[in-house]
C-alpha cells in the first residue's frame, strides 16, 4: 500500500522534475511584424544589407567583439530605439580599437573575442 | 456413535487451527525476511535518506520529490520539520529563491519547536538577498540574531545584514550591525573579521567617484578627453582622431565649397561624435562601479563571507 502510494505521489510531483522555469527567447518575427517606426527600420536594413554584402568581402572576421560591432548595432537600434541605439552604436566603434582588452568591462570568450552586449552599456541601468 | 464423533471433531478442529496458524506465521515471517531482504519496508528514515542521497548528488528537484513523499506519507513524523527545511535548502540551491521562502515561512509558521529554525531564518535571509528585497534580508537577519542570540547563525546573521546594509549603500547601518557583532561576540571569529572589515567600510563612504556629467561636456568639448577622464586611455585616443578626422573632413568640405560631400561626412561623423560624449558618461558609470565592485570585494574577502 506504501509502496503504491509512493509510486503515485511520485507521478503527482513529475513536474518538481523538470527545473526552474525558463522564458522563452522572444519571437524575432512577430517583433520584426509588428515594426512601425520608419527610422529604427530604415537603420536595421542598412545594417542587414551591411551584414550580408559588405561585411563578407575580405573573408574573415574583423571583429573582436561578440556581439560583433553590426550585430550589436542591430540589437542596440532594436531595443532601444534609433536615437540611443545610435549613440551606443557611435560608442561601440569607437571602442572596437587595438586598446581593448579582457577585464572588468569585457569577458573573454572561448573563442578568443570579447562578450560586450548592448545591455552591459545603458546608462539609465546596471550592467 | 454421537458423543465419539464429536470428539473426533474437536481433535480435527484443533489440528487445522494448529495448521493454519504455523502457515500463516511462516508466510508472514517469509514475507518479512524477503521485504527486509529487498530493502522495501518504507520509513520515514528511509524516506528521508532518499532525499538526502539526491541532495548530495546535486539533484535538488528530485531531492524535493523524496521530501515530499516524506510530508504526504509521514506527516506526523519527528523528522517533517526536517524534510521541509532541507525542501527549503534544496530549493535555494536550485536558485528557486522564492519557493525557497515560502518553504521555510510555512516551516517557521508549522514547527514553531523545531530545532532547524534558526538555520531556516538565516537561509530565508540570503534567499531574499538573492532576490534583491534587500528590506526584508535585513529585517530577518536582524530578528535572528535577536531571537537566536546562541545560535551559531547568530554571529553570521549580524556579517549578513551588514552586507545587505552595505548593499543598500547604507554605511552607518553596515558599521552598527558589525559593532554589534563584536561587542556580543568577541570571541567568534566572525568578530575578529569584522575588526579587520570595518575601516573598510569607512572608506566606503569616501570612495572616489568619477562625474558622468563631467566626461560628457569633456567628450563634448574635446573629443575622447571624457574617455581619458575615466581612465580609458585608448578610447580616448580613437575618439580622438576618429572624430578629428570626421570634423576636420567636413570642414575642409565647406572651405572648398564641396556642401554636399561636407553634408554627408557630417552625417557619418555626427553618430560617433555623439557617441563619445554618451560613451564617457558610459565609461564614467562604469568606473564608479568598478571602484564599489573592488571595495565590496575586498569587505566580502575581509569578513570571509560565503552565499
Amino acid at each position: 500500500m506504501l509502496l503504491v502510494l509512493a509510486d503515485s505521489s511520485c507521478f503527482a510531483f513529475d513536474f518538481l522534475l523538470k527545473g526552474p522555469k525558463q522564458e522563452k527567447p522572444a519571437d524575432r518575427q512577430m517583433q520584426r511584424a509588428v515594426e512601425t517606426s520608419c527610422v529604427k527600420l530604415a537603420f536595421e536594413t542598412a545594417i542587414r544589407f551591411y551584414q550580408k554584402r559588405i561585411s563578407p568581402v575580405g573573408g574573415f572576421d574583423r571583429c573582436g567583439f561578440r556581439p560583433s560591432c553590426s550585430a550589436y548595432g542591430y540589437q542596440a537600434i532594436a531595443e532601444n530605439g534609433p536615437v540611443i541605439g545610435l549613440l551606443m552604436t557611435g560608442d561601440r566603434l569607437t571602442r572596437c580599437n587595438i586598446w581593448k582588452e579582457p577585464g572588468p568591462d569585457y569577458t573573454l570568450l572561448p573563442n578568443g573575442k570579447l562578450y560586450d552586449p548592448p545591455s552591459q552599456n545603458l546608462l539609465h541601468e546596471m550592467p | 456413535m454421537t458423543p465419539h464423533r464429536k470428539i473426533f471433531c474437536m481433535k480435527c478442529l484443533k489440528v487445522h487451527i494448529l495448521f493454519w496458524c504455523s502457515t500463516l506465521l511462516l508466510l508472514f515471517n517469509g514475507f518479512l525476511a524477503c521485504a527486509q531482504e529487498k530493502g522495501i519496508w518504507l520509513t520515514d528514515r528511509i524516506q528521508l535518506k532518499l532525499g538526502d542521497a539526491f541532495m548530495e548528488e546535486g539533484e535538488f528537484y528530485r531531492a524535493i520529490t523524496e521530501y515530499k513523499k516524506l510530508l504526504i506519507l509521514f506527516p506526523d513524523s519527528e523528522q517533517a520539520d526536517y524534510a521541509l527545511f532541507k525542501i527549503g535548502m534544496a530549493y535555494y540551491q536550485g536558485e528557486e529563491y522564492e519557493s525557497s521562502v515560502q518553504s521555510l515561512s510555512t516551516l517557521r509558521a508549522n514547527y514553531k519547536e523545531s530545532k532547524h529554525l534558526a538555520q531556516a531564518r538565516y537561509l530565508q535571509g540570503i534567499s531574499y538577498w538573492k532576490l534583491k528585497q534587500l528590506e526584508q534580508a535585513g529585517e530577518t537577519f536582524d530578528s535572528l540574531a535577536k531571537d537566536y542570540p546562541q545560535s551559531p547563525f547568530a554571529p553570521l546573521s549580524l556579517v549578513a545584514a551588514s552586507l545587505v546594509a552595505l548593499d543598500e549603500e547604507n554605511t552607518a547601518e553596515s558599521r552598527s550591525r558589525l559593532e554589534q557583532l563584536i561587542s556580543r561576540y568577541p570571541d567568534d571569529s566572525a568578530a575578529r573579521n569584522a575588526i579587520r572589515a570595518a575601516p573598510l567600510i569607512s572608506r566606503y563612504e569616501n570612495l572616489p567617484q568619477k562625474s558622468k556629467a563631467l566626461a560628457s561636456v569633456l567628450s563634448a568639448v574635446i573629443p575622447g578627453t571624457g574617455y581619458v577622464y575615466a581612465g580609458r586611455y585608448g578610447d580616448g585616443i580613437t575618439a580622438f582622431f576618429i572624430n578629428g578626422l570626421w570634423i576636420a573632413g567636413a570642414v575642409t568640405g565647406i572651405q572648398a565649397e564641396y556642401y554636399a560631400i561636407s553634408g554627408v561626412l557630417a552625417g557619418v561623423g555626427l553618430p560617433f561624435y555623439l557617441g563619445n560624449i554618451y560613451g564617457s558618461a558610459n565609461a564614467a558609470k562604469k568606473w564608479n562601479l568598478e571602484v564599489k565592485r573592488s571595495l565590496l570585494d575586498q569587505v566580502y574577502l575581509a569578513l570571509d563571507f560565503k552565499f
